[in-house]
């Protein structure tokens, strides 16, 4: 909803933008109090008073609201103690004043509710951030700055404790009976001690986690930057006089860094899913055999004995072209479809004489056939002297 | 047709590297005209409307909003240009989403000079180029049924068309193809570019990168 309220000429700098993370209605008061550099909790706390004092809070925080601007993205700042007790030293004038002007629900009622007020605001004021580096030595100093220390915590309980002890003892509540209500002003003193810290707890558990995280997926890049392509440059460094195998180094690199960016984990070339195995495969003949492998998979699989067998057989058959065939390429296409995985193994090179050598030649009978027909599947294959070969090698899934 | 094909095609190539770009004019010079080169998705929409080549090599990551933004901003100042993705290294859903919103083909950048020069001539002459790594993708995005086709004519591929594109993931070339089918060249060309339309009309793509980003497939 974009709401164009003008300010009056001359209040301009008066705007300040609300808080988006840091907001309990509308983030007012916490935008203001970042404009005021005082505590958050304190102006929250004034801003209730003041309300129960004859709504002129929910006054104020109405006109605040007009003033404010949309959030932006600011950066939190520390908030200054003494402005927080400023803060708090004008809005006790302001009660003051109220309660001469007759503004006032009683004093039986604000008086308590003002010391428990204080006190949780003494166990709350959020001190400054990075102010631990140095001893403060100012006795005012050392009670307001330092997260929790036990003065600042004992000194607020107590209040806190005081304020509810009244409130129960004085008349305003003796309406209700007494066990619930001390029971409920009980809860009240728990909430007010335990509550903001239980925000902030989480608040600070949910950033050191996501900084956990960064930290350790950065340090995990540049272990794997590391492990490859640091070292795949180093190699080529070395290879400079050899264009064709730097064009095979870099062809490795190319698709096990593109394996690691696109899909599967670390550990994807070493284990892994068929499909990242047979990327792992075809890299690993390139190096071995200096010849380019075209490897195109469709679909995928987590993996079982049939498919083990499958991508012995492809490897079979591809070291094979790789190294008799005189091809300048091997093509490899898998395909796992529901019922059976398929590959096919072509060359553009020599080809073969299939009746002249399937008999006597150990890794076709057994490295390919025999691999494959122990698991039900069967290896075909196309090949005529001078036109190259193809494998269609299949298992049933 | 044939007055056409005897002019070198006017080529314009966009990439962010410009050592590749050097690279492509070096290696193609003689057989084709480059009009212009651009390193980034401004440079490169001004200079194809400004120069109108017939085909635009593409690379799919850009700065600046990658290959489509390119493709989407020429669209009606430049409706002739072509343009051929050539890049290295993408995910599926990046080249069918650069296909999609119209380039003619994709081939990866290993593609040799001779090849790249035949499938500049062929999105020229308003064919589809697919490298075996597009086919894969495509046989991967219409894999399956889907739940509910909106067409389903748009929606299937036919047994010839799957028969095409698993050949050339196979590593045939159109022609090898043609002799293995039985067809004509023309015919092969046919399927391939029917494949395009259906790529680019159907929203198999969608649910495809849909269900996979949820882990469904």
């Amino acid at each position: 909803m974009q709401v164009d309220l003008r300010v009056p000429a001359g209040l301009e700098h008066l705007r300040f933008p609300r808080s988006s993370t840091d907001r309990l209605v509308a983030g007012v008061a916490g935008g203001l109090a970042r404009r005021l550099q005082a505590d958050t909790y304190v102006v929250r706390v004034a801003f209730v008073l003041l309300g129960v004092a004859g709504g002129v809070g929910v006054l104020l925080y109405a006109v605040a609201w007009l003033l404010s601007e949309p959030p932006t993205d600011q950066p939190t700042i520390a908030a200054r103690p003494e402005r927080s007790v400023a803060v708090g030293c004008v809005t006790g004038a302001a009660l003051v004043l109220l309660r001469s002007v007759g503004l006032w629900p009683g004093d039986a009622l604000m008086v308590p509710a003002v010391v428990v007020a204080v006190g949780s605001a003494l166990v709350w004021h959020d001190a400054p951030r990075g102010a631990s580096s140095r001893a403060p030595t100012d006795p005012f100093e050392r009670l307001m700055s330092g997260r929790l220390s036990a003065p600042r915590v004992i000194g607020g309980i107590v209040l806190i404790a005081t304020g509810l002890a009244t409130l129960a003892s004085e008349g305003k509540l003796s309406s209700v009976p007494r066990s619930a209500a001390a029971l409920a002003l009980a809860l009240a003193g728990v909430a007010l001690v335990v509550g903001p810290y239980t925000g902030r707890l989480l608040g600070a558990v949910r950033s050191a986690e996501r900084e956990r995280i960064r930290t350790e997926e950065r340090a995990e890049m540049a272990a794997h930057l590391h492990d490859s392509v640091l070292q795949t440059l180093a190699l080529m460094q070395r290879a400079a006089d050899d264009p064709r195998r730097m064009v095979l180094l870099a062809r490795r690199q190319e698709r096990e860094l593109r394996q690691w960016l696109y899909g599967g984990g670390p550990d994807a070339l070493a284990e892994g899913s068929v499909a990242e195995r047979a990327q792992a495969l075809a890299a690993e003949i390139e190096l071995d055999h200096d010849i380019p492998v075209e490897l195109v998979v469709v679909g995928d699989h987590p993996g079982d004995e049939a498919l083990a067998a499958l991508l012995g057989a492809v490897r079979e058959a591809s070291v094979n072209a790789a190294r008799h065939s005189g091809t300048d390429e091997v093509d490899i296409y898998l395909e796992i479809g529901p019922s059976a995985a398929v590959a096919f193994v072509r060359d553009k090179g020599c080809g073969f004489e299939p009746d002249a050598v399937a008999v006597d030649s150990h890794g076709i009978t057994h490295s390919i056939r025999g691999r494959l027909e122990r698991c039900g599947g069967r290896a075909r294959v196309e090949t005529t002297p001078g036109t190259g070969t193809e494998w269609e090698l299949e298992v049933p899934l | 047709m044939s007055a056409v094909e005897t002019t070198p095609p006017r080529v314009f190539v966009v990439d962010d590297h410009a050592l590749f770009r050097a690279g492509v004019r070096a290696e193609l010079g003689s057989s084709v005209t480059i009009v212009g080169d651009a390193g980034d998705v401004d440079d490169a929409v001004a200079g194809i409307v400004a120069s109108q080549p017939d085909v635009v090599l593409l690379d799919v990551h850009l700065p600046g909003g990658g290959g489509r933004a390119v493709v989407e901003a020429v669209g009606n100042r430049a409706p002739d240009v072509r343009f051929l993705a050539l890049s290295v290294s993408d995910a599926a859903e990046d080249v069918l989403g650069l296909i999609r919103c119209g380039a003619r083909g994709y081939v990866t950048k290993t593609i040799t000079r001779d090849e790249l020069v035949d499938a500049i001539e062929r999105v020229r002459s308003g064919d589809a180029v697919f490298s075996p790594r597009l086919a894969g993708f495509v046989l991967d995005a219409f894999a399956g049924d889907l739940p509910t086709p909106i067409d389903p004519e748009l929606d299937q591929l036919t047994p010839r068309e799957r028969e095409v594109l698993r050949l050339i993931a196979r590593g045939y070339s159109y022609k090898e193809m043609a002799n293995r089918l039985h067809l004509s060249v023309k015919t092969v060309e046919t399927h391939v570019s029917s494949v395009l339309r259906k790529l680019q009309l159907s929203n198999r793509h969608e649910l495809t990168t849909w269900a996979a980003d949820r882990r469904l497939l």
